[in-house]
């Protein structure tokens, strides 16, 4: 525990009294004294429009107006939103954009169920007193505050003779029923007063700020669905991506590697059997040179079914169909560093689940035998409730971090389409330990 | 003959150099991308290219746009196109201004090495030498815009099919047993009813190739 110096009151004491006066202060005040004339005038405005609809809408022609008051509810929360992000430093996200059904009545329906529409209204509604409150905090505390703060240097210009009612007179301003502002101790408890009511209004009205933020994160801000629907599209994307990329990286290795050995292979064993017919008349008979080149297509032979067996390994690891055990157990017997791993799976996850922790196991063993400089690493393989969690770890020099384009970004986001989660701790100089969390649903 | 190969799997290239230097030719450079491609011609003045066409550092058409520029910048050598697959969008490009001393095969007919070698000195020689699966597929593409295309009898096109793989009639004769004569006959009836003007054998054996494959 640290104790507190002298210099640290003082340092805070100085930061208390100038929050009032600090711009993140006055941003907030600036935003307290919009907010009501701006969310009046709107809910006024946009509440007129919805009352004289729903009134037409006895007749057809209300109908469309309604909607069209419904998707004003969506659009002026933009207005809220960017005064938020100005002033208050708060970003609320946009609401997806409106997507209007097909047909005749596409827009009218779309129109009239859009719930952030709906939503937006209400925050018109909720939102008054809550300008009220903030417009009020900040006129009480800054304006009555302030005076009371600055009355020792003002009060006395003042000539203000009152007679109380016992008929003795006062040289005071202010008065409090008989209590007259007039001793120094009355003067000086006034100005402490207002010094308080000063200190404590950058609070308060941050108070009343937070409340409007939570609102408009809650009415103007995407739904808890819209989130998800987001989340899921996005997800998506990049599990769709992520196969394309695969499969091109397949196709690649095929391309670079089995496929252009098995052509060398044949190209070699063809010009053998050229050097081995007497009756070819293009190349001399050579069975020295024949020899060398079966020994040549062999060589490539072999490479090229080493190739496919790594590459069909990198498909589906054939020791998955055993459980994330066994396939790790082999993975981590062939690995250069000594690999301490501990894998207690009570039931088996589903399959996908299996598979995604196994590569990332795979990527994330293969980044700390490469790059850590470890000399050990373990790895432990849990399901907590509905989770799996594994851990790899290694006590090599740290310093991972997940970057645009590095492998762990890649990792990470591949995690993410399974509604994963990916934590890497790598402070330099190690020890790294990378956390996999999986949701396991059945 | 002296001939630069662009290939970027080390096998294949290492394996091409084998194979002609083995019979005889010059292989003054091999190199691993279409860049060095470019510097190896301009130094060497080969005969014939063997470009692969997927090559780093996209691993596309790289080697396919190399010999286009091969093609303009210097007409007179001979390039053949060495690939994977058969990708007739390329093939068309490849064609699109003159079929005379081109070559796209496929890589596996280097298995076949004395074939191999015969197209490679036909298309250095100016001659045509497309890969029978890029014949039927750019048949395929085209058939729907056929134009004076009808007029020739279903023999005419299997002889100008050939053709545009780059045989003789000598081996056009033998391919479909029949006489040399037959096939003479079918040759000059195919330039009649495809209005190709009298000029050198060779040139018109091309043009007919390239009407053919444009259809």
């Amino acid at each position: 525990m640290s104790t507190i110096t002298a210099a640290d009151a003082r340092r805070t004491a100085k930061r208390l009294l100038l929050e009032a006066v600090h711009p993140r202060t006055l941003k907030l005040l600036l935003y307290s004294a919009l907010s009501l004339p701006l969310g009046f005038t709107l809910a006024f405005v946009i509440g007129l429009l919805f009352a004289l609809t729903v009134a037409a809408s006895a007749f057809v022609v209300g109908i469309p107006l309604l909607a069209a008051v419904v998707m004003l509810g969506r659009s002026q929360g933009g207005i809220h939103r960017t005064l938020a992000r100005w002033l208050l430093d708060v970003d609320v996200p946009p609401p997806p954009p409106l997507r209007t059904r097909s047909g005749t009545f596409g827009w009218l329906v779309s129109g009239l169920a859009d719930a952030t529409g709906w939503r937006g209204l209400a925050y018109l509604v909720v939102k008054l007193p809550v300008a009220l409150a903030g417009f009020l905090a900040g006129l009480f505390l800054y304006g009555i505050g302030g005076l009371f703060a600055s009355y020792p240097f003002w009060g006395w210009a003042i000539d203000n003779t009152q007679v109380d009612s016992h008929g003795k007179e006062h040289d005071s301003v202010v008065s409090f029923g008989d209590t007259y502002v007039e001793a120094w101790y009355w003067v000086l408890l006034m100005a402490v007063a207002g010094f308080l009511m000063l200190v404590a209004a950058p609070w308060i009205l941050r108070g009343i700020a937070w409340v409007d933020a939570w609102l408009m994160k809650v009415l103007l801000g995407p739904s808890k669905t819209a989130e998800r629907v987001q989340e899921l599209e996005e997800t998506r994307a990049i599990a769709v991506d992520d196969s394309a990329a695969r499969l091109r990286r397949i196709e690649r290795d095929l391309h670079d590697g089995a496929q252009a050995r098995i052509v060398a292979l044949a190209m070699h064993l063809s010009q053998a059997q050229e050097r081995l017919d007497p009756d070819d008349d293009s190349v001399p008979v050579d069975l020295d040179k024949a020899r060398k080149h079966v020994d040549t297509a062999l060589g490539n032979a072999r490479l090229a079914i080493s190739e496919l067996r790594d590459l069909a390994r990198g498909i589906h690891p054939p020791a998955l169909d055993n459980g994330l055990d066994d396939a790790l157990a082999t993975l981590a017997a062939g690995n250069p560093v000594p690999v301490d791993l501990n894998v207690d799976l009570r039931e088996r996850p589903p399959a996908a689940i299996e598979t995604i922790t196994y590569f990332c196991v795979a990527e994330l063993l293969a980044n700390a035998t490469r790059h850590a400089q470890a000399s050990a690493i373990h790895i432990e393989v849990r399901l907590r409730g509905d989770t799996l969690v594994a851990w790899v770890g290694d006590d090599g020099v740290g310093g991972a971090a997940p970057h645009n384009g590095s492998g762990l970004t890649g990792l990470a986001e591949r995690v993410r389409t399974v509604d994963g989660t990916l934590t890497v701790d790598s402070p330099r100089g190690g020890p790294t330990q990378v956390t996999l969390e999986l949701p396991v649903r059945s | 003959m002296r001939i630069v190969i662009a290939e970027d799997a080390a096998v294949l290239r290492d394996g091409l150099v084998q194979l002609l230097t083995d019979r005889g030719y010059e292989v003054p450079a091999a190199v691993p991308d279409a860049d060095g491609l470019l510097a190896a011609v301009d130094e060497h003045r080969p005969d014939a290219v063997v470009v692969d066409i997927r090559m780093p550092p996209t691993h596309t058409d790289e080697g396919l746009r190399a010999a286009i520029e091969l093609r303009r910048a210097h007409p007179a050598i001979g390039v053949l196109v060495f690939s994977q697959y058969v990708e007739t969008r390329y093939a068309s490009r490849l064609l699109a201004e003159n079929a005379a001393g081109v070559g796209y095969l496929l890589k596996e007919r280097v298995v076949d090495v004395r074939d191999f070698v015969d197209a490679l000195k036909r298309v250095a020689a100016g001659g045509t030498a497309l890969d029978p699966e890029v014949v039927g597929q750019l048949l395929a593409a085209s058939r729907r815009a056929e134009a004076g295309l009808e007029t020739l009898s279903p023999r005419e096109r299997e002889v100008l099919g050939l053709m545009a793989e780059g045989r003789s009639n000598a081996a056009i004769a033998k391919q479909l047993s029949v006489s040399d004569r037959a096939v003479e006959k079918h040759v000059g009836g195919i330039f009649t009813k495809l209005d190709l003007p009298p000029s050198d054998e060779d040139h018109r054996r091309v043009m007919a190739v390239l009407k053919y494959l444009r259809g």
